[in-house]
């Protein structure tokens, strides 16, 4: 059996790897019953037990930055989690962008609505998150640096110069496919704001 | 099922032919989740949280599906080796 004193220092050990609650809790079993396992078929000491446990896991638990765009170090077992969320988020803003894309193809009208709908829901979410407490000021201000956002906004350089001068627009926001980008940075936004009222880890 | 359970299950089942790596497994565990092709719950176990694994109807439906591709795949495999 593993000791209280013993068990504080694996969860002290997987903290220091800055892992999410979401993941903690079974690579924490995990370890525990690997390390129970090898002191009861190997009769080795908890440390040494320990030792060879972090061994396995060495390479899950190597610190690496957590994206291109990003400063912040995480545990690779946690990237691989997090890159696929991103992934999500990613393919579910291109969606639903293509879908206003299409909006816009029948109906100006509508995709005025459209737009509207989902900058009353981006404001929702921010002021129901700040409001309830799901959400401090600071995790909405560092969504504003956050790797997907930062790639919007290269995004953003690229395509409004080319926008504008395709259609003869000097306001950037003014030409369709400029608009169809600020959509689609903006239901990233959106589903940032959700995970993290959920308290669904996505690197804020 | 939990996480360690289904290592050492998978271990035990080839005796100790597949030994999956702590890394691989719960990634594809989470996005089996996702999926929905299983659901899971924290159990209490000995004052300690465990999480629990469980197939739903998509998963039992996908696992039917994806065992009689594999059988398939190894009775081709055997015919072509055979020859």
């Amino acid at each position: 059996m593993i000791s209280s004193d013993q068990e504080n220092q694996i969860t002290a050990y997987l903290l220091s790897r800055k892992l999410s609650p979401q993941i903690l809790t079974e690579v924490k079993d995990h370890l525990m019953m690997q390390i129970v396992s090898l002191m009861e078929n190997d009769e080795v000491s908890f440390q040494e037990a320990f030792l060879a446990a972090r061994i396995s896991w060495q390479k899950e638990l190597e610190m690496v930055k957590a994206d291109f765009f990003s400063f912040r170090k995480i545990a690779r077992i946690e990237k691989g989690l997090l890159q696929k969320r991103f992934d999500t988020i990613t393919f579910k803003a291109l969606v639903v962008s293509l879908i206003a894309a299409g909006i816009y193809a029948f109906s100006g009208e509508t995709y005025y609505y459209f737009q509207i709908f989902a900058l009353l829901a981006f404001v929702a979410i921010v002021l129901f998150g700040i409001f309830s407490g799901k959400i401090r000021f600071i995790e909405y201000q560092r969504i504003s640096f956050h790797p997907l956002i930062i790639r919007n906004i290269i995004l953003g350089i690229l395509v409004f110069p080319i926008g504008c001068y395709f259609s003869g627009e000097f306001e950037f926001w003014k030409p369709v496919c400029n608009q169809l980008v600020l959509f689609y940075s903006l239901t990233i936004q959106l589903q940032l704001l959700y995970f993290r009222t959920k308290k669904i880890n996505v690197l804020v | 099922m939990y996480g360690y359970q289904i290592t050492q299950r998978a271990k035990e089942l080839t005796e100790g032919e597949l030994e999956m790596t702590e890394g691989a497994l719960y990634p594809l565990l989470h996005k089996l989740e996702a999926e929905g092709m299983i659901t899971s719950e924290i159990r209490k176990i000995n004052g300690r949280d465990r999480k629990y694994y469980l197939l739903t109807d998509k998963g039992s439906r996908q696992q039917a599906v994806q065992e009689e591709e594999m059988k398939s795949y190894l009775i081709h495999l055997n015919t072509i080796f055979n020859i």
